[in-house]
């Protein structure tokens, strides 16, 4: 009798031990099978957002693409390339583009127009962003005031960025 | 035994708690980790939310105070800021529901500042609410903007991030620093201000172009840019600014402390400041009260009009004054008048009716903007209020001009109605009904020009005519009117009928003349008066003869086949004699059908009687209704001086059709047998005030032909006896109120203040 009562508290401590572990094991099991995945992919939301933010800062996407009397800037496209370019580590491919929003007064709807008319990447096609392991896509919604006619304008920057493995 | 048994158990129990300690910290651990995942997958877009909001807004608050310091209308920077606003956070939610991300936008209620008294400026309790708000012409002037937002993003198991926006520019003008310093060589103006933005923080970062000052230059009569000569940064968001005159120099001492201020900081909001928000007066009549204390003056009620150099005038005749502040140059929706009710001691002050009128810059026409209230205070303008002394031995009222600081004061509301039913409109004062013949076509109608309407009846008033035709069958006269049709300009409390041309019609001869006489007339309706206002300029280009000696300025017909025997016309007629102590009494011909002709009689006519002996009003009137011409003393100067005096008259007399009842004022009373030249360059101005009243009775019926001629009538013809009259009641109430017209009497400003 003395003996069953023992095992009675062994089998409750290794019940015990057994649901510790269940839960711990569960823990590793929330994250997904490559355990890069979701840092990458933070990492890449981080530097996405931080970019767009430094380039947007003090108006800066406006002195990119336009000129003092509010014309839009010949090649402007390349700079901001160049510029995404020299903010970003040399195994990020970015491609961005960038929309015009407006409202049609009729349906209240938001209408997008694209304006660049190249595209604004560090890649020859996006065919390369399939290639690759892990993407990640970025909406940027950037307003700013057309000094000319004193209208508020709201552009829409999508920015696609991937990392580039094996280099 | 027992005691390994018992250590067994203990230590299971320690093993037991703390595996069930890891597995809480364990639990903790994965829920921590899980949100830290779903958190830095949203803090991106949070960061843009964050900081183009603040963006938007601010660019919204700038844009809006630069439209409305343009405008000065609110409702299209108002509603430009809800529809860029609405477009952003349209393109907001666009953007954000792709990533399954709600956002809501509220706008708060936030308190401001609460009310307080700054120099004797009232400030009320300052809020930002339906997005936007302006506090401006103030000592202490701000624009501000908020919003709120709150973000959840359920698919990535985020909730609860909001933030609440506010941006705003607040300037306040130290008003004690303003005086005269010296730098170097220089006498400059210094003013201080203190710039601060949201929650306090100082503004520093400004600069000459960021601020512009008006001040008031007595000399010319405007309101002039000084010269912003240096901007010191004192820190801590104070400014002092020197200015100086154009032409150099610190601004005039007299007018230093008067002050116009627009800020503009870096990030283009901007506020308008001033360093005054009211002037004080304290206006007495001079009118009636010293005359007849007691007496129940109800009708005793003015109207005002303000120029910009803080000039009052009263049938455009300046009042005396010690001394003028100017009126600044807010929209004009926030111009306010007050006024006491009961005399200068009463404590409580009432809003009065009012508005601003736009006029040429010598005052001398008003223009198609005549009411719009959708632009500042500017020259030309006019600030129309009706103040009462219409109780009982007040002769005292203190009067307030205010501009409100709140943008969104709404315009004045219209209190005067117009309709049209052509060829008449009518204005209405909501006294009376004034019917004027407005339509083209009709400017020959010289018995229709005016008619007052008011209780069940009216009464036609006769304007400006000239010389008599001569028919087969007797006389037309006047042959000649000034011609034109009106235009009929309606303000929210007083309403301007106007006409000016060369244009000079002849009835008889259905034709029009041009360049003889040039004339500008004005009539003016104010609200809720009994009484309206007619002035018209005469000039004559060339030297013209009359056929027959006659020129009426402006008179009264009564009577028409509708109420002929009914107790609705009128049956006296009472004229003040030159001594103005003095007024006589008669009545008009009573309207036989039988025998038409014993209607016409001249009561008052020089050629007959003592009709050149008048005075400054005529009335007629019967024993509950009537209605009085009063004149001033320019229009009887005219009329009692030479070359006129030997011919005007009051001309009283009945009409052969339906006995109609006629009193006029004439310069050159008729004469069938002479012709009368008025030499090029003749100027004549005339006045007159037409009022409506309860009428009163007549007694003590006396024979004179002389005062009141009676047209044999009472020979034969007892029903139809016409007499002078001893005493009237109907003459004692114009006899009060004639001077309230007068130059003489006019109301005097007894101080000034703000």
């Amino acid at each position: 009798m003395r003996r069953r009562g023992v095992s009675r508290i062994l089998e409750a401590v290794f019940a015990a031990m057994l649901i510790i572990e269940a839960a711990y094991i569960s823990y590793f099991l929330m994250v997904p099978p490559n355990p890069s995945t979701p840092r990458e992919s933070e990492g890449l939301y981080r530097l996405g957002y931080s970019l767009l933010t430094s380039i947007s800062r003090n108006n800066g996407l406006d002195r990119l693409i336009f000129d003092e009397q509010w014309n839009v800037r010949p090649n402007w496209e390349n700079d901001l390339k160049v510029t995404v370019t020299s903010l970003l580590p040399s195994n990020i491919l970015f491609n961005i583009t960038v929309y015009n929003a407006t409202m049609d007064p009729s349906s209240g709807f938001i209408k997008l127009v694209k304006i660049n008319r190249v595209p604004i990447s560090n890649v020859e096609s996006s065919d390369a962003f399939l290639k690759i392991g892990e993407t990640t896509q970025i909406t940027y919604i950037y307003a700013t005031r057309n000094p000319n006619n004193g209208k508020l304008q709201i552009y829409y920057i999508y920015l696609v960025l991937g990392v580039l493995r094996g280099v | 035994m027992s005691r390994r048994r018992g250590q067994v158990i203990i230590y299971a129990a320690l093993i037991m708690a703390l595996l069930l300690l890891s597995v809480a910290s364990i639990i903790y651990l994965s829920l921590t980790t899980y949100r830290k995942v779903r958190r830095e997958y949203v803090e991106g877009i949070i960061n843009n939310i964050d900081v183009e909001f603040e963006k938007v807004l601010r660019l919204i608050l700038a844009d809006a105070t630069q439209l409305y310091n343009e405008t000065a209308v609110i409702d299209q920077p108002r509603a430009y800021a809800h529809e860029k606003f609405s477009f952003w956070v349209k393109a907001l939610i666009a953007q954000l529901s792709q990533l399954g991300v709600n956002a809501n936008i509220t706008l708060p209620n936030i308190e401001l500042q609460p009310n307080k008294t700054v120099y004797n400026q009232s400030l009320e309790a300052r809020y930002v609410n339906n997005l936007l708000k302006m506090y401006w012409y103030s000592i202490q002037s701000l624009s501000a903007i908020a919003a709120r937002i709150d973000v959840d993003a359920p698919q990535l198991g985020f909730y609860g991030w909001s933030k609440t926006i506010l941006i705003l520019l607040n300037v306040s003008i130290d008003l004690d620093s303003i005086t005269q310093v010296r730098r170097g060589s220089d006498l400059y103006t210094a003013v201080n201000v203190y710039v601060n933005k949201e929650y306090g923080l100082p503004v520093e970062n400004l600069y000459n172009e960021s601020f512009r000052v008006k001040y008031f230059d007595t000399s010319v009569g405007r309101w002039l840019d000084a010269e912003i000569s240096a901007v010191e940064n004192n820190g801590g968001g104070n400014y002092t600014l020197l200015l100086s005159k154009q032409a150099g120099g610190p601004l005039p001492s007299e007018t230093e402390k008067i002050l116009m201020l627009w800020v503009e900081d870096r990030r283009g909001i901007v506020v308008e400041l001033y360093t005054y928000d009211h002037i004080d007066y304290v206006v007495r009549e001079d009118a009636i009260s010293q005359y007849y204390p007691d007496y129940p003056k109800t009708k005793q009620v003015y109207v005002f009009e303000v120029l910009m150099n803080g000039t009052w005038l009263w049938l455009n005749r300046p009042l005396p004054s010690p001394g003028t502040y100017p009126i600044p140059i807010p929209p004009v929706k926030q111009l306010r008048v007050y006024s006491t009710i009961h005399g200068v001691d009463d404590p409580n002050m009432v809003e009065l009716p009012s508005q601003v009128e736009e006029w040429t810059p010598d005052y001398k026409r008003p223009t198609l903007r005549f009411a719009d209230w959708r632009k500042r205070f500017g020259p030309g303008d006019k600030l129309v209020f009706i103040v009462p002394f219409n109780e009982t031995g007040v002769r005292r009222q203190k009067i307030r001009i205010k501009w409100f600081h709140d943008a969104d004061t709404p315009p004045p509301t219209y209190k005067i109605q117009i309709s049209l039913e052509p060829p008449f409109a009518y204005i209405d004062n909501g006294v009376y009904k004034l019917q004027l013949v407005a339509n083209p076509g009709y400017s020959d109608w010289i018995d229709w020009s005016i008619s007052l309407h008011a209780n069940d009846y009216h009464v036609e008033y006769t304007l400006y005519g000239y010389d008599v035709y001569e028919m087969r069958s007797g006389y037309w006269f006047p042959m000649k009117l000034p011609g034109g049709d009106w235009q009929v300009l309606v303000g929210p409390i007083r309403a301007i009928a106007y006409r000016e041309n060369n244009i000079v019609v002849v009835p008889p001869l259905d034709q029009s003349i041009e360049g003889e006489l040039y004339h500008r007339e004005l009539i003016i309706v104010p609200y809720g008066v009994d009484y309206f206002l007619y002035f018209g300029y005469f000039y004559w280009n060339k030297t013209t003869t009359l056929d027959y000696r006659y020129l009426t300025l402006f008179g009264q017909i009564s009577g028409t086949p509708d109420d002929v025997h009914t107790s609705k016309r009128m049956k006296y007629a009472s004229i003040q004699l030159s001594d103005p102590n003095e007024f006589i009494t008669g009545n008009f011909t009573t309207y036989n059908p039988r025998r038409p002709w014993l209607s016409n009689v001249m009561h008052r006519w020089r050629a007959i009687n003592d009709a050149g002996n008048f005075g400054y009003w005529a009335a007629q009137y019967n024993n509950y209704n009537g209605q009085i011409m009063f004149t001033n003393e320019e229009t009887y100067t005219l009329l009692t001086t030479n070359p006129y005096s030997s011919y005007s008259e009051v001309w009283a007399w009945s009409t052969y059709d339906y006995a109609r009842r006629v009193l006029s004022y004439d310069l050159l009373t008729w004469d069938g047998s002479r012709n009368y030249k008025i030499n090029a360059g003749t100027e004549m101005k005339v006045f007159f005030a037409g009022m409506i009243y309860n009428g009163g009775y007549v007694s003590q019926p006396y024979e004179d032909d002389y005062v009141w001629n009676d047209g044999s009538l009472d020979n034969g013809y007892p029903l139809y006896y016409v007499y002078p009259f001893r005493q009237s009641t109907g003459g004692e109430l114009p006899q009060v109120y004639y001077r309230m017209f007068l130059e003489s009497y006019i109301p005097v400003i007894e101080s000034i203040s703000y």
